[in-house]
């Protein structure tokens, strides 16, 4: 019968503090709002709105200050299932999944849910393959699990070298989302916005490392629910008279279908090649396919593909799997994944209803008006570049106007009408959520390059001094690391983002997943996988961006990991035949992480190795 | 703590939960959008039904899948005394 162990729950009273951060962003709102009837400026409500909340995760990150490293790695193990679900969550969306996805919603429609179901299933292949077992190990770092997995230092250095690109780019896509969002609403430019961002990113990744992170994901989670729930749920009443607008937009299908119609959107065959896409780009696009009509944009084919590669994206992304050490059991861990799917598919289930009242909105309203007689708002959307109009044209038609992609969540909110208060929050959730991924992707990146590169072939972890100040400084490597890409790479985010995805799923998916469910694979199976599934993955990034594209399937190379990753998981199993068959110690390792019940792998070792250096 | 014998029963029904809850479903999410067509001839709650099926069908799905995964790898866990203590 194993002890029964006490564990301390760390910051009890978080629940309350987050009830506080709620309460002060909802009274926010309504005192922006009255201000706003009693003459104050836009001026004036947009800076509040934006960079209070930023100041309240700052706050929220110098309360949690990490104190050892136990709560820096994996915030004392002691996080409850939901706020880490919760932080999951927000992880993993980032502005990407909230501002780039909102806009692939209102271009492709229905296609977009490719990425959607790529996310869920993503996710429930983390929760219900992984993250349970990289909590029995107790793993703060991808690669440090792989090493002990293994027995190999060099593999756990190869997986860490291997895995920094991915996380670089997709720390780029989010920033570059940052500086779109503000150089629509505060006309800053992205090197202004990446400048002023790093020093905050900074605090509040370095003071409280995971545990700080946690906390103020979980209140930049709020945040960014409230910035997409509110606006929408309002609108849904004034359209629908009813909540819940995940449900209410489908009362608006009729209306709309008739109104595409009306204006020439047809139905139209996806291009040839199984796995070509049609996706609007960085650059302003036409609206050409009606929303509700299937596979326009993408065959069957890639709408599979296309879903598979964001599915083992997100599986592996290394943000979520570190989140994996900081719960309190395995069956908490899974418990917070099923909040996690939770939060994610309510937003999914959200991001369309922005897509199809926009759209309305933008039937409604905007075409068949001239440019003198439009709205407000579209001016101003057209003076701020996010509304390109083709020529000089008298009537505003679906044939001369152009939109931006990651212009459309900003876009929806100002066109609601709401007051401008409700707007910024919008915005504020569109931030929060970026700042919460990139965030999450640096302290990853930090903690990698700190356990792994650094301190990587010692037998047991360094003294917490040492170990801390490495990986405080590592953070503003990491996060320099995601600026300068960001600054240098003039590529579309969506693209940036879904190459961090390839790039790291062909390098790590089947490796992780064999190494859990497939005994008899290797060191050298997962290695050379791993080298296989990366070089094919960067080889076909690299040629795409010469120009030179396979047409073998008309293939995009946003879907860099459809080779990278069968090529990877071949050799893998191939390579593990090939060479002899693992130990016993290592298989017994497996069967032991298999098995909820007893003590966290990581901290017993640590505690037995601890033992024996003093005696 | 689980019993050495027990071991091989528990990760077989563990595998069959598995497929149960994470093969099957996966399956079914990749597969119901590529019908929409056929089915968006008929209406529901303002929605064609293909379309209701193929997204809101296929998140709500997910949800109840790992829900009811998490309670069901539960009960597997604690019939075999593989559950943690705490």
């Amino acid at each position: 019968m194993q002890p029964q162990v006490k564990r301390r729950t760390l910051a009890p009273r978080i629940g309350v503090y987050l009830g506080i951060f709620t309460s002060a962003l909802i009274s926010l709102l309504f005192i922006l709002m009255i201000m706003e009837q009693l003459g104050s400026t836009t001026a004036m409500v947009k800076t509040t709105m934006i960079v209070v909340p930023l100041g309240l995760y700052l706050m929220v990150a110098l309360l949690a200050y990490a104190t050892d490293a136990g709560e820096y790695f994996s915030a004392g193990r002691g996080v409850p299932a939901l706020l880490n679900g919760l932080a999951m969550s927000i992880t993993c969306l980032g502005g990407v999944g909230v501002v780039t996805l909102t806009g692939l919603f209102f271009f492709i429609g229905h296609d977009a849910f490719a990425f959607a179901i790529g996310w869920m299933l993503g996710l429930m292949v983390l929760g219900i393959l992984l993250a349970p077992y990289l909590r029995k190990y107790g793993a703060t770092t991808v690669p440090g699990y792989l090493g002990r997995r293994f027995a190999s230092r060099t593999l756990r250095v190869a997986a860490a070298l291997f895995l920094i690109p991915g996380i670089v780019l997709v720390m780029a896509a989010e920033m570059k989302i940052a500086g779109i969002l503000l150089t629509q609403f505060a006309d800053q430019s992205l090197g202004e916005t990446i400048a002023t961002g790093a020093v905050l990113l900074f605090c509040i990744v370095s003071i409280g490392g995971m545990f700080g992170l946690t906390w103020s994901n979980c209140a930049q989670a709020i945040t960014a629910l409230c910035g997409i729930l509110i606006p929408l749920t309002a609108v849904s009443l004034t359209y629908t008279n009813l909540p819940f607008p995940q449900m209410t937009y489908g009362l608006m299908f009729d209306r709309l279908g008739l109104r595409e119609l009306s204006n020439g959107l047809l139905e139209r065959a996806a291009d040839a090649g199984p796995a070509s896409l049609t996706l609007p780009g960085l650059e302003a696009t036409l609206l050409e396919k009606p929303f509700v009509e299937a596979f326009g944009a993408m065959s069957a084919t890639g709408f599979v593909i296309t879903a598979l590669v964001i599915m083992a994206g997100i599986a592996t992304m290394p943000a979520l799997l570190v989140r994996s050490g900081t719960t309190r059991s395995v069956y908490d861990m899974r418990k917070s994944m099923g909040w996690t799917v939770f939060f994610v598919g309510l937003v999914m289930l959200s991001l369309p209803a922005i897509a199809v009242y926009f759209r309305f909105i933008l039937f409604d309203t905007v075409i068949g008006t001239s440019v003198t007689e439009a709205p407000v708002w579209v001016r101003a959307l057209i003076e701020s570049g996010f509304i390109i109009v083709d020529g000089d044209v008298n009537v505003l038609t679906i044939e001369n106007v152009r939109f931006v992609r990651d212009g459309v969540f900003g876009g929806f909110a100002v066109a609601t009408g709401l007051p401008t208060a409700v707007v910024f929050l919008a915005v504020a959730g569109a931030l929060a959520a970026i700042v919460a991924a990139t965030t999450a992707h640096a302290l990853a990146l930090a903690n990698m390059l700190t356990d792994d590169l650094v301190f990587g072939a010692q037998d047991l972890p360094p003294a917490d001094l040492p170990r801390l100040v490495t990986a405080r400084l590592f953070v503003s490597v990491a996060i320099v690391a995601g600026g300068v890409t960001a600054l240098q790479i003039s590529v579309d985010p969506l693209r940036l983002f879904c190459w961090g995805l390839s790039l790291t799923s062909a390098t790590l998916f089947p490796c992780l997943v064999m190494s859990i469910w497939w005994k008899r694979i290797t060191g050298y199976g997962a290695l050379l996988g791993m080298v296989v599934g990366f070089t094919v993955t960067l080889l076909f990034i690299i040629l795409a961006a010469q120009g030179v594209t396979p047409t073998l399937l008309g293939n995009d190379d946003l879907l860099a990991a459809m080779f990278g990753l069968p090529a990877s998981i071949l050799t893998t199993i191939l390579a593990s035949l090939a060479s002899p068959a693992p130990q016993q110690t290592l298989l017994e390792f497996v069967r032991d992480l298999r098995i909820p019940g007893g003590e966290t792998i990581a901290d017993r070792e640590l505690r037995i190795a601890l033992n024996q250096n003093r005696s | 703590m689980i019993k050495f014998r027990r071991r091989r029963p528990y990760w077989k029904r563990t595998k069959f939960q598995i497929l149960a809850s994470l093969v099957l479903p996966a399956v079914i999410m990749l597969a119901t959008p590529l019908y929409v067509d056929a089915l968006n001839t008929r209406m529901l709650a303002g929605f064609p039904l293909g379309y209701l099926i193929s997204t809101h069908g296929t998140i709500v799905f997910a949800m109840v899948a790992v829900f009811h995964f998490v309670g069901r790898q539960d009960a597997v866990d604690r019939w075999h005394g593989a559950h943690e203590d705490i």
